[in-house]
């Protein structure tokens, strides 16, 4: 494929050739270097072939030796194409334009692509490119890729890891993200305690560095000191003579109770979708957008489902143009009552998703004691989730010289 | 290990040697290397002489896909391929 694309760039040409001595036309040919390609013999003494424009142009000599007459049967190519569009200005003027405009376009980014990030949402990052001026429509040499992501990390202290870079005219942001808190890397904080952030009953403790304050089953609540960064020194009378101040460090698990609470009227009002259903294309570019065909929604009550794309070139070359595909679907509201059952299945199905948004927080489920009863015209799920999750909040300390007293000690 | 053993070894033969290659994929299609010219050439036979013997390549509407300096390729229906001593 790609050898047929540059022969149609340097253009070829299809021949015959005619003599007594073809094939010492042939094997001179071959001898200068010159490819000769589809060799085919016609008749006596007479074949076709195949050369580029460029070998086209050495071989007149080498035919004059041999005595063979060469004769042109058909020219392809971008060169023979450019001498058959000569008196086309405005198709050369145009294409001219085209190029013109997309190396115009190639310089700014029109895309940004934000990979890998779980706690911190993309719209968080996107507004604090936006405050930086870093958009849709910056020109590429003007940011400075090395300082944004250093940026990024710094202001996202969650992020352990940043790389900005930039395909064609996209800007591709990746990350990666600590999600545990208390496992950050020795040396990043000063000393500091572990204090807690949940309330309920601590079940493990497993302390790394610093004094544990609790034991389990002891009840903490927020704010409660947990681990504490200041180590004792003790001599060998057991008495204490000097602290070491550490950043604390520990998986504290703690049983927490969460109230859960969740209610589905019996009288509901559904959509049914009546089969109306028009479409329409947008075409964006900057602030400018036009839709076709146009013409007014001829329905009620509907539904817009808008499916945007971006135009691109290549697999990184995004332009600023969008399509957007708008689809509307008309319906009718009709009320109807649900039964116990049909209730309780969108309460439980409402639960299992909210336990599952929990445990994927990598949080314990521990006992579940939710339950599910009628109300007048609801249906009520509501009790307790109890979870063992990992507490620990860094509460940075100062450094406290030894007491007067302690030091008489 | 052994094949690209071979094949060195083979590269290593038409260079000291030289001897020309010749590589037939099925019927229709011959690769042929390290010769020095075309001394006959019709739709039915195609002759090509090397530096130790002559090949004879014939067949039917023999058609050469493209012919350089080191290496020539010959499609059509071949029948028969043989060498003859200069």
């Amino acid at each position: 494929m790609k050898g047929r694309v540059l022969s149609w760039f340097v253009g070829s040409l299809k021949i015959t050739i005619r003599g007594y001595c073809c094939e010492r036309f042939f094997n001179l040919c071959a001898y200068h270097g010159i490819v000769l390609w589809k060799l085919k013999p016609l008749g006596e003494n007479e074949f076709t072939a195949g050369i580029s424009l460029k070998n086209f142009r050495k071989i007149r000599p080498l035919a004059k030796k041999c005595h063979v007459r060469i004769q042109v049967v058909k020219k392809s190519g971008f060169p023979f194409f450019c001498l058959q569009c000569r008196k086309r200005k405005p198709l050369f003027f145009s294409a001219a334009m085209a190029f013109a405009l997309l190396f115009v376009l190639s310089l700014f980014i029109w895309d940004i692509r934000i990979e890998g990030n779980r706690e911190v949402t993309d719209e968080q990052i996107t507004d604090y490119l936006t405050d930086r001026g870093i958009v849709q429509g910056r020109l590429k040499n003007s940011v400075d890729y090395k300082e944004l992501a250093s940026s990024l990390r710094a202001y996202f202290p969650e992020l352990t890891w940043v790389s900005v870079k930039l395909e064609g005219t996209r800007l591709l942001i990746q990350l990666q993200e600590n999600t545990d808190p208390v496992l950050q890397e020795e040396g990043e904080y000063g000393p500091g305690d572990l204090v807690s952030d949940v309330e309920g009953t601590v079940t493990r403790i497993i302390t790394r560095s610093g004094t544990p304050a609790v034991k389990a089953g002891d009840q903490v609540k927020k704010g409660d000191l947990l681990v504490s960064g200041r180590v004792e020194l003790v001599n060998d009378a057991a008495e204490v003579y000097g602290y070491q101040y550490t950043a604390a460090d520990a998986d504290v698990y703690v049983l927490t109770a969460t109230k859960y609470q969740d209610e589905v009227s019996f009288d509901r009002q559904e959509k049914v979708y009546s089969g109306g259903e028009t479409s329409r294309i947008l075409l964006k570019f900057g602030s400018f957008s036009l839709g076709i065909p146009f013409f007014e929604i001829p329905y009620k009550q509907y539904d817009t489902v808008k499916e945007d794309r971006q135009l691109r070139l290549m697999e990184n070359f995004y332009l600023p143009v969008y399509f957007s595909k708008i689809t509307v679907r008309e319906y009718e509201t009709i009320d109807k009552t649900w039964t116990f059952g049909q209730a309780k299945a969108r309460l439980e199905a409402n639960l299992e998703n909210f336990l599952k948004k929990i445990q994927e927080k990598g949080v314990q489920i521990f006992q579940n004691d939710v339950k599910i009863e009628t109300a007048d015209s609801l249906c009520r799920a509501c009790g307790t989730i109890y979870l063992i999750e990992k507490a620990g909040r860094r509460v940075l300390i100062e450094e406290e010289p030894l007491t007067p007293e302690t030091e008489s000690e | 290990m052994r094949m690209k053993k071979d094949r060195d070894s083979r590269k290593t033969g038409d260079l000291a040697w030289n001897t020309c290659c010749l590589t037939a994929r099925g019927q229709n299609e011959v690769v042929i290397e390290n010769y020095r010219g075309i001394l006959e050439y019709t739709p039915e036979c195609l002759v090509v002489l090397t530096k130790q013997c002559r090949v004879e390549v014939k067949g039917k509407k023999l058609e050469i896909s493209y012919y350089g300096k080191e290496e020539m390729k010959v499609t059509g229906k071949i029948d028969c391929i043989s060498y003859r001593r200069q």
